[in-house]
């Protein structure tokens, strides 16, 4: 089976940043900015959020998991089961 | 834990590492009175280059685990005592991230300068080009200059100029706005500390942290106050303030307003300016909110708020209407860097004045009232550059009210700090006693109870209802020998200085630790869930009763700061107004305060701390709580 496809988007993002610290500890174990797969680039003046996923990224799913503000979903809802 | 050490006369750097230290101060707020307590001389001027600057993260900051992300600023503070001040945003973060948890500033630079600070050491840069400009434009040049994502903590024109009620901006929009903090950096010649590393934070037992920290989402998520949070924020509560006739309007001389709900209600900010959420670094309330102005003159105006201290400071203490113009007078404070409560306190004290005739057109140059946007606009400007009456009025009450006798009464500060929001006479509650006992002077942030709610009930001083029920109180997270001490068994109401012990604890804690206190949280979560994420985090063995006993050892040691700082018993008052005048609402009339019942209170709140009848610590709690006592 392919991977699995995370959706984004920006205009629910609040910038918590929680998906970035989800990320790297789930995957590297500890907490790192640099690390994470996804990454938040912030606008601080505006408020304004745009989330990216590196190449290493393998779908795992923590940065959903960790998103309360609807800002990371699945593609297909149905391939979370 | 890391500390690193920056001296401003020596223009170098160092580091103190010391695990003990964390164990026994946790971070934050506890780890930054330890500092100040062991390191200021109680004998000196704020503005002298031996005061102490600290900034330190809670110890859960760095981290997943939801709303860590509060960062304390602690000082001698420009009101003659301690001083602190916390901040949410993602300053905190970025000095974890720094591989540090905590700053202290030394001594002061010949020239002005801002510090650059990343995993490797730190770079004292001239500020030249950013001194005497505000917070904004000195954070979008920082941010130009050391990288996009700098964290940038700065003083405005008000730090620079000695103004005592200044602020220490947090990126634009959070603050360090109590205690005039950036007053002290700007006396040390520093506009600026900026912050982008990008070391690692590890934990201890990771299996166990990710159930703890599911825990703790859980708690906070499911609180009921949840939802409205992330709705209204602080502005939840705009509505009933006024119901309750706690409104501050022109200088605590009306509990309640006509039109309030109308024009700075809860929907008026929803319906008519709100656009979105943001949040602080980690939180997954998202409290903050992202507003614009449709139409009228300042149309386009876009910021953050409304936060209810806003609408309560410039909207009822100032009386200003209009929403658009509270925001302006809002960002003109940010931008300035003064703290919005004193800089309303201030001006609502010179309007006072000036209706009483004691203060002439001539003196100020204009004549000022309440509800003048302009007037009120022009004064903000004028206080914080110094300039015209400006200039005796940045002295924040307590001096200003020396140079206008018979001006006592109304002059609303306690222990030198500028009293906000709340009017006592129209509820006295475990948050109002909260007022006085508070180490930091007047303020309603650090004695918050987790079991407080917002209806009406009959002024008794030593209780006040119990909201909950007893599967309610179940789920609160509070040792039970406390419940039953502070509730009764079975629980049946609140015992106010009882409370007020434990609810000034329990704020520490948070403030330590770096969570949040908005409701979520302060409802949800206590001592012993903190405890366990300490331990799961930094491989402790701590109970719920060890960090209570730290708690207490780091008031304690606040207090004791203060008191040899000069603080006397007259000064756990509140300002005359309330003793002697009566405030009406829009339910009838609140009468004055019973000096002798609060006086009471007072006393059995100080016996719980092991204090005497004056508020001095007796050598008992001060050998019971291991505190090495201070000598100049």
């Amino acid at each position: 089976m392919g991977k699995k496809e995370i959706l984004k988007n920006d205009e629910n993002c609040a910038g918590c940043m929680l998906c970035v610290l989800s990320c790297s500890l789930f995957n590297f174990g500890v907490f790192s900015t640099e690390k994470s797969f996804i990454k938040l680039d912030k606008d601080d003046r505006t408020q304004r959020f745009t989330l990216s996923f590196d190449d290493g990224c393998i779908s795992c799913g923590e940065c959903v998991k960790s998103c309360k503000y609807n800002a990371l979903m699945w593609k297909d809802e149905d391939s979370r089961n | 834990m890391k500390i690193l050490v920056i001296d401003l006369e020596k223009e170098d750097y160092s580091y103190i590492e010391d695990e003990n230290l964390r164990s026994k101060y946790i971070g934050g707020v506890g780890l930054n009175t330890y500092l100040l307590y062991r390191n200021t001389d109680r004998t000196i001027d704020p503005f002298d280059e031996k005061n102490n600057l600290f900034f330190s993260s809670g110890a859960f900051v760095g981290t997943n685990i939801p709303t860590a992300s509060r960062c304390e600023a602690t000082s001698l503070s420009p009101t003659g005592y301690f001083g602190s001040s916390n901040s949410g945003g993602g300053l905190g973060a970025a000095i974890k991230f720094c591989g540090i948890d905590c700053v202290w500033v030394k001594g002061k630079s010949r020239t002005p300068v801002y510090v650059k600070i990343d995993g490797k050491g730190v770079i004292i840069r001239d500020g030249s080009e950013i001194w005497g400009r505000d917070t904004f434009e000195t954070v979008d040049i920082l941010k130009r200059k050391e990288g996009k994502d700098t964290e940038v903590a700065s003083i405005g024109v008000a730090g620079e100029k000695g103004v005592r009620f200044a602020s220490i901006q947090n990126g634009y929009y959070h603050s360090f706005g109590r205690t005039g903090l950036g007053a002290v950096m700007g006396s040390k010649n520093l506009k600026a500390l900026c912050f982008n590393g990008k070391e690692e934070i590890k934990v201890k037992d990771r299996k166990r942290f990710l159930k703890i920290t599911k825990t703790l989402r859980e708690k906070i998520m499911s609180s009921d106050s949840f939802g409205y949070t992330r709705r209204y924020g602080s502005m939840v509560v705009s509505d009933v303030y006024n119901r309750l006739g706690i409104l501050p309007a022109y200088n605590f001389r009306m509990g309640s307003l006509k039109n309030w709900e109308a024009t700075r209600g809860r929907k008026v900010f929803e319906e008519k300016f709100k656009e979105r959420d943001f949040a602080c670094f980690a939180c997954p309330i998202g409290c903050l909110h992202w507003s614009k102005v449709k139409d009228g003159k300042f149309s386009g105006l876009e910021t953050h708020g409304l936060e209810v201290t806003y609408v309560l400071e410039m909207g009822a203490r100032l009386g200003i209407i209009d929403i658009p113009e509270i925001f302006s007078c809002v960002e003109l404070c940010n931008r300035l860097g003064m703290d919005v409560i004193s800089t309303s306190s201030v001006i609502a004290y010179l309007i006072e004045l000036f209706e009483k005739g004691m203060l002439r057109e001539a003196d100020i140059g204009f004549k000022p009232a309440f509800g003048g946007f302009k007037n009120v606009h022009t004064l903000i400007s004028m206080i914080a550059r110094r300039e015209g009456i400006g200039a005796l009025f940045g002295e924040g009450l307590r001096r200003t009210k020396e140079h206008f006798k018979g001006s006592d009464d109304f002059a609303c500060e306690i222990k030198g700090l500028e009293m906000p929001v709340r009017d006592p006479r129209g509820r006295f509650d475990t948050w109002t006693l909260g007022y006085l006992t508070n180490t930091r002077g007047g303020d309603h942030l650090r004695v918050r109870t987790p079991v407080d709610d917002l209806r009406d009930f009959e002024r008794d001083y030593e209780h006040e209802p119990l909201p909950l029920t007893p599967d309610e109180l179940a789920l609160v997270d509070m040792p039970e020998a406390i419940k039953e001490k502070i509730l009764g068994n079975p629980p049946s109401s609140i015992h106010i200085p009882g409370m007020a012990k434990y609810a000034e604890e329990l704020i520490v804690l948070l403030n330590s630790v770096g969570m949040c206190i908005r409701p979520p949280v302060l409802r949800t979560i206590g001592p012993s869930l903190m405890s366990e994420a300490l331990n799961v985090l930094y491989g402790y063995e701590m109970d719920e009763n060890m960090l209570l006993t730290i708690a207490e050892r780091i008031i304690t040691m606040e207090h004791l700061f203060n008191l040899e700082r000069g603080l006397t018993f007259k000064e756990f008052s509140f300002p005359e107004r309330f003793y002697k005048e009566s405030v009406d609402y829009v339910g009838g009339k609140r009468l004055p305060l019973d000096r002798e019942r609060v006086e009471a209170m007072l006393r059995k709140y100080f016996a719980l701390h092991g204090w005497d009848d004056e508020g001095r610590v007796k050598k008992e709690t001060i050998e019971r709580l291991g505190i090495t006592p201070w000598k100049n």
